[in-house]
């Protein structure tokens, strides 16, 4: 688009994109502010953005009621836990392999990383079933560690994301510190990490995001609502047709939407970057 | 005992790979041969192991009689054929928001919002708006005096635009930043000679954006058919593929009959034809750019 003298279209394609945004942006303020409001007048009509009274009934009532025998703070804790496992098992394998795949000649590194990569057009249920049934084997169903296991094992999109960026660090680094002595654990650990800040963020926003919303791997491996996360509560609390109230649903979407809405508005640059870099989802 | 210096290079580099080479040579090498062999037998998880029966390439003729089966296809044709609007429609608002705005960042985000989100907060959240009674939706369509407004998910009939509405709130922020970074390398000496002859804003879209955008739109195709095939998670949520089968799609079945009715061989051999349909999808596409993918 060229450039334009005149603030008049500036002006107009502003007021254009405001107004597609509050459309776009109208179901969350919706659901905010149904959290917010008395039950019997959430399906007013016209909605009041601002609900008048203000009424915290919702979320009272959404964080100490007992859904399926324990209240939402086991559901949060779960996870928290697996967020952060998984967060640190997905960082530490995919960066010890872009590591391995980037900065050591061994024979048959780039052949195995192709496979690797090709591997990437598999379509997830063909694996989704199968990898069940090995985790069935190996007795981990209805635990946790079947949430963050597959973590460990260095998911094909972050090793290749973290690999292509240690490439761009020059391998004179590694060569000066090998003649001084250092093993390729050092390097890795005390060099190329430390170089690698930006590259990391943009893995742990994504892998965050990632874990902490993951529905379908619990909803497929958990049994004992113990062991639910936060998504899958939601989904159970809502199918409760009887005791439904739509207030506490809502209050409990948002409480799950705001900690990854949190990471994402103090950390968009690396979101915005990582999207247009490789293509990555959330 | 001293190791030779290539040796432990070589001892290192596996060694660095090694939970990545094990996750490879387990969860997807063996995995693929494993359910490649599971989808030849009548393999059903409630009777266990006991009766399992290899019967060939039976379950794979059987899925294209199965009429839920069918279904679920024709749906998933129904909707990747608007993808082309959705893909469309993130085009129009990229190229808006590119052309300077006060507060982009800000629009920005709240596009992307969507993508962040739990696919169950946006599921929950649409079920309320699209309640036939009492949702919003329902609620602005009557004020314009229609009498007997969608049933939306209990429709049969309206079932379908309701969840492709869904997809594209949800969808058009991805794919307008993919659009944005790619309007961002379109030269802008295309639109000033364009503006020294004279053409209408009219022209210089259809003319210079939309070819020069090309690669990103054949990018953005292809990314929005694969994921069409392999969403299931929503539909689970909101509609449990119903009423009826107006609403299941591929990856919802095979999440069904693996899950709920234990029916792995028949699920494993679907997901493959799943695999197959997407295959033969992409491939049509990338045959296909020759023919109206502009490469700078």
């Amino acid at each position: 688009m060229t450039k334009t003298k005149a603030p008049v279209m500036k002006i107009i394609r502003t007021i254009i994109m405001f107004l597609i945004s509050y459309c776009m942006l109208y179901p969350f303020l919706w659901m905010v502010a149904a959290s917010l409001t008395q039950e019997r007048q959430i399906f007013n009509y016209p909605f009041k953005l601002i609900p008048n009274p203000l009424n915290f009934e919702g979320y009272i009532d959404v964080w100490t009621r007992t859904t399926l025998g324990f209240p939402m703070v086991v559901y949060f804790f779960n996870s928290i836990k697996i967020t952060a496992i998984g967060l640190a098992g997905s960082i530490l394998s995919c960066s010890l392999a872009a590591y391995g795949y980037s900065k050591i000649k061994f024979p048959g590194r780039d052949k195995i990383f192709l496979l690797k990569l090709s591997t990437m057009m598999i379509p997830g249920q063909v694996l989704m079933l199968p990898n069940f049934l090995i985790y069935r084997y190996l007795g981990l169903v209805d635990t946790h560690a079947a949430l963050w296991l597959p973590t460990l094992f260095g998911a094909t999109f972050g090793t290749f994301f973290l690999r292509q960026f240690f490439t761009t660090i020059p391998m004179e680094l590694n060569e000066s510190a090998e003649i001084d002595g250092a093993g390729n654990l050092r390097i890795f650990w005390q060099i190329i990490m430390p170089l690698a800040k930006p590259a990391l963020a943009t893995l742990v926003i994504f892998n965050f995001m990632g874990l902490w919303n993951n529905y379908e791997s619990p909803l497929i491996y958990l049994r004992s609502p113990k062991l639910y996360t936060m998504p899958l509560a939601l989904k159970v609390i809502s199918d409760d047709k009887d005791i439904i109230k739509y207030a506490g649903v809502m209050a409990g979407s948002v409480s799950a939407a705001l900690p990854v809405l949190l990471v994402f508005i103090a950390a968009q640059k690396y979101f915005i970057e990582g999207i247009t870099v490789t293509g990555i989802k959330g | 005992m001293i190791i030779k210096r290539r040796t432990r290079t070589i001892i290192d580099g596996y060694l660095f790979i090694l939970p990545n080479l094990v996750g490879f040579l387990v969860f997807t090498l063996f995995s693929v041969i494993f359910s490649l062999t599971i989808s030849f037998t009548s393999w059903d998880m409630i009777k266990g192991f006991k009766d399992i029966e290899f019967i060939g390439i039976q379950n794979y003729i059987d899925i294209f009689k199965d009429k839920w089966f069918v279904d679920s296809l024709m749906n998933n044709v129904y909707f990747l054929l608007f993808i082309p609007v959705q893909i469309f429609l993130a085009l129009l608002v990229a190229v808006v928001l590119n052309g300077k705005i006060y507060g982009s960042k800000l629009v920005r985000t709240i596009f992307y919002m969507p993508q962040i989100t739990n696919v169950v907060i946006i599921s929950l959240l649409w079920s309320m708006l699209l309640n036939p009674s009492k949702g919003i939706i329902n609620k602005i369509i009557m004020s314009f005096g229609v009498v007997n407004p969608p049933m939306w998910l209990g429709s049969t009939l309206w079932v379908k635009p309701a969840i492709i509405l869904m997809m594209t709130w949800g969808g058009l922020g991805y794919n307008m930043i993919l659009y944005l970074s790619g309007l961002q390398s379109i030269p802008t000496s295309l639109y000033e000679a364009a503006d020294i002859d004279g053409a209408s804003a009219f022209k210089k879209f259809f003319k210079i954006t939309i070819p020069m955008i090309s690669p990103t739109t054949f990018f953005v195709l292809i990314m929005s058919i694969i994921s069409n095939f392999q969403m299931w998670s929503n539909i689970q949520i909101l509609t449990n593929g119903g009423p009826g089968t107006a609403s299941t799609v591929i990856s919802f079945y095979i999440y069904s009959q693996a899950f709920r009715y234990g029916k792995m061989g028949y699920a494993c051999s679907m997901s493959w034809i799943l695999f197959l349909i997407v295959l033969v999808f992409t491939l049509i596409q990338w045959r296909g750019q020759k023919k109206w993918v502009n490469y700078m």
